[in-house]
């Protein structure tokens, strides 16, 4: 029998922190209300428990999970760890536990908790994953091809491998800003790391021209007659767009089209601002 | 000229080729190679017309020998001409692989001199690419009809996927619009191409280091609309090409108007991108869904319906194998309900493993309701509150972008005390399978 339920763990946010807060709900029989990471700040109008990762005790609930519920959900748990999922803790230790209680035969219940929202969720992180391995774009900087990106969930160790077989010769790095991490790889090894902040080497001289040609190539691949700026972005979504190159002259003219439409709110036309800016322009 | 400007205009004229895709070769990374090929395939961009870029798709040069009516390239029509140098394509080819915008190169061109002597620049290009810059990405390259069989056998072996070109659907178009092309000069190269590819997988059986003949298959393309073909004729055409010649794929492609001449549509005619993609759909039943394309046309209906997708369109004429009971359907009938596609399909047998679904859960397994509850039950029930009316079932299975075609529903009627209610007015009026069917398939 569990003896409390209305304890949250608090965690170091990493995968094997999150094996150890499987394996301590088991050994102090707690189902806790809620598993947070450490640098969320909710959850502190309850009792918590700080959960301190330990690898032995990882090591065991990893083990267990392969030999009890297989390799597939071996995979659904190191996934959903990387998933944007608020509550993405709780959902893989409730998945665990129902794994552990009832058989791999549970999982089947597609349409029942936890298995549909942390199904979502890793699918969810598998396709933003997918559609980075195409909209990562490198610059060269010198010997080094640089990447910037800004995912929803942390793809990086999903797409690892797959830019380090591709790229294996190539010094390169790829930056996710939104979780201040960085997939470094130097031929035939990659680390992905903690990053701060991040000051970038200039760019190499020729990547302006590659870079027009590349937009070039672009805006001419288009066939006029079917244009279809739906269908473009239900395919690549705007949040996209500011790190890829060939978007530049459309975000370009979307904030043109901003422009315009903030002073028609204020009952301007452009060919007067501009009158006007020249005109403050003269006075300077 | 320089690289920039042959680029753009060896993209302008290779624009109007359907295949970007990169798709049916898993190939990882070999030490020293830069490169390799995922088979689901990867789009790096989409275009401002939706389409996915993943190669870069351009011509070697766009000058051609030929006449063909439809084509921007004709060698009669007045436009600039270009030619990339093996070494400047390759070139371009990597600093664009390298930066991650693109997943390969897929390389046309017109026919410079005569097919031999245009499919040799095409080997030196991706030669160069394979075996001096040491490339392992994808490479779809065009076969030239009327080459000799050994040089697109080389071609082959340095490609991922191949492809020649069908153009349009029937002899009698392709000898008005394309007289310098025949069936015979299509069909030749895709048999050899066909057989290269059979002999080929033996071969790897046998001795595990036989160099690969493109691992990815072959395609092809036709255009739709320029000629008066059927939707008939096409499907049948694709379910033989993809029956007789093993082909991956046969893509579509809604002739967009380029040229003024007296046997083709008119400049200001759009392209038929509805019935692009209602082919499109059609492909996708006969591939993936188990479908022939005699269940999904024939003589006497020969072309799609604008408004209902083929699936809905089938569904609708057979409602004598429907409603179906979820739990127990077999895979390849739940294929053929509309609203459920391969994956809900998929999920529904490993999730009824587990116990009884109901209308919820097929939500939850990604099943659209709107459209399959009209064919379906749950535990023997339809769900809770259906009501069918033509109207509602109607405009549940229009697509959304139909919608505004069809004629306005009967505004809600208002209620009042005072009005006496007819015991048969519609309100009372429980409309049954059949009305729907009648109402859907035009015999109302």
């Amino acid at each position: 029998m569990l003896d409390r339920t209305d304890v949250v763990f608090l965690y170091d946010g990493t995968y094997e922190g999150l094996l150890t807060c499987v394996f301590e709900s088991y050994a102090r029989k707690i189902l806790p209300l809620d598993i947070l990471s450490e640098s969320s700040e909710e959850g502190l109008l309850f009792d918590t428990v700080y959960i301190e990762t330990e690898g032995e005790k990882a090591r065991r609930v990893e083990t267990g999970i392969r030999t009890k519920l297989g390799e597939e959900a071996l995979g659904v748990v190191r996934d959903g760890c990387l998933t944007c999922h608020p509550h993405k803790e709780l959902l893989l230790l409730r998945y665990i536990r129902l794994g552990f209680q009832k058989g791999r035969s549970a999982f089947n219940r597609l349409a029942e908790e936890p298995m549909h929202s942390l199904n979502k969720a890793v699918q969810n992180l598998r396709r933003e994953a997918h559609l980075y391995t195409g909209f990562v774009r490198f610059a060269s900087h010198g010997q080094v091809l640089i990447a910037e990106i800004e995912p929803e969930n942390q793809v990086l160790p999903v797409i690892a491998d797959h830019f380090s077989d591709r790229f294996s010769g190539e010094a390169f790095l790829i930056h996710d800003r939104t979780h201040r991490r960085a997939l470094v790889h130097r031929p035939n090894e990659y680390v992905i790391m903690d990053v701060d902040e991040l000051t970038l080497p200039s760019e190499s001289p020729d990547e302006g021209s590659y870079r027009a040609m590349w937009q070039r190539f672009y805006e001419t691949i288009a066939i006029q007659a079917r244009v279809n700026p739906r269908g473009r972005m239900n395919h690549m979504p705007k949040r996209f767009w500011k790190l890829l190159p060939e978007m530049e002259s459309a975000r370009i003219a979307e904030a043109a089209e901003r422009y315009t439409v903030s002073l028609e709110d204020k009952g301007r036309s452009p060919k007067e601002e501009e009158q006007r800016g020249q005109q403050e322009e003269n006075n300077r | 000229m320089d690289v920039i400007d042959k680029l753009t205009i060896l993209t302008d004229s290779a624009k109007y080729d359907v295949a970007c895709t990169s798709s049916g070769v898993n190939r990882s990374n070999t030490p020293g190679t830069l490169g390799n090929a995922v088979s689901m395939g990867i789009c790096h961009s989409f275009s401002a017309d939706g389409r996915c870029i993943s190669l870069l798709k351009v011509l070697m040069t766009n000058v051609c020998i030929y006449d063909c009516a439809y084509c921007v390239n004709r060698k009669s029509n007045d436009t600039r001409r270009a030619a990339f140098t093996p070494r400047e394509l390759a070139d371009l080819t990597i600093q664009f692989y390298r930066r991650n915008y693109i997943e390969g190169l897929f390389l046309s061109s017109g026919i410079m001199r005569n097919p031999d002597y245009t499919t040799e620049k095409l080997i030196e290009t991706l030669d160069l690419l394979r075996t001096e810059y040491r490339f392992g990405g994808y490479i779809h390259v065009k076969a030239i009809p009327g080459a000799a069989p050994e040089l697109l056998t080389r071609l082959g072996h340095l490609a991922d996927r191949m492809s020649v070109n069908i153009e349009l659907p029937s002899q009698d178009s392709l000898k008005q619009l394309a007289p310098d092309k025949s069936k015979e000069s299509i069909l030749l190269p895709m048999g050899h191409l066909k057989e290269r590819i059979a002999e080929n997988k033996t071969d790897i059986v046998q001795y595990k280091h036989a160099p690969k003949f493109a691992p990815g298959g072959q395609s092809t393309q036709m255009i739709v609309g320029a000629t008066p073909d059927t939707d008939y004729r096409i499907l049948n055409l694709s379910e033989g090409l993809y029956r007789k010649f093993k082909l991956k794929r046969v893509f579509y492609s809604a002739y967009t108007p380029v040229l003024e001449h007296s046997l083709l549509p008119a400049l200001d005619v759009k392209p038929p991108l509805l019935r692009e993609h209602r082919l499109y759909q059609a492909d996708w039943l006969l591939r993936f869904y188990g479908f022939e394309a005699k269940e999904l046309l024939d003589e006497k209906n020969p072309n799609f319906n604008p408004l209902i997708d083929p699936k809905c369109n089938w569904a609708i004429h057979h409602m004598e194998q429907f409603p179906l009971e979820v739990n127990r359907a077999p895979y390849e009938m739940l294929l053929r309900v509309p609203g459920i596609g391969v994956k809900s399909a998929q999920r529904i047998l490993k999730a009824r493993r587990a116990g009884m679904l109901d209308f919820i859960a097929l939500k939850k397994l990604g099943v659209v309701l709107k459209r399959a509850q009209y064919f379906i039950l749950c535990n023997g029930r339809t769900l809770e509150g259906l009501r069918i009316t033509p109207d509602s079932a109607l405009r549940a299975l229009v697509s959304d972008s139909m919608k505004k075609k069809l004629p306005m529903a009967p505004a809600v009627e208002q209620l009042s005390f005072f009005d006496e209610l007819d015991p048969g007015s519609s309100l009372h009026q429980t409309v049954s399978r059949e009305d729907v069917v009648q109402c859907l398939t035009g015999q109302m």
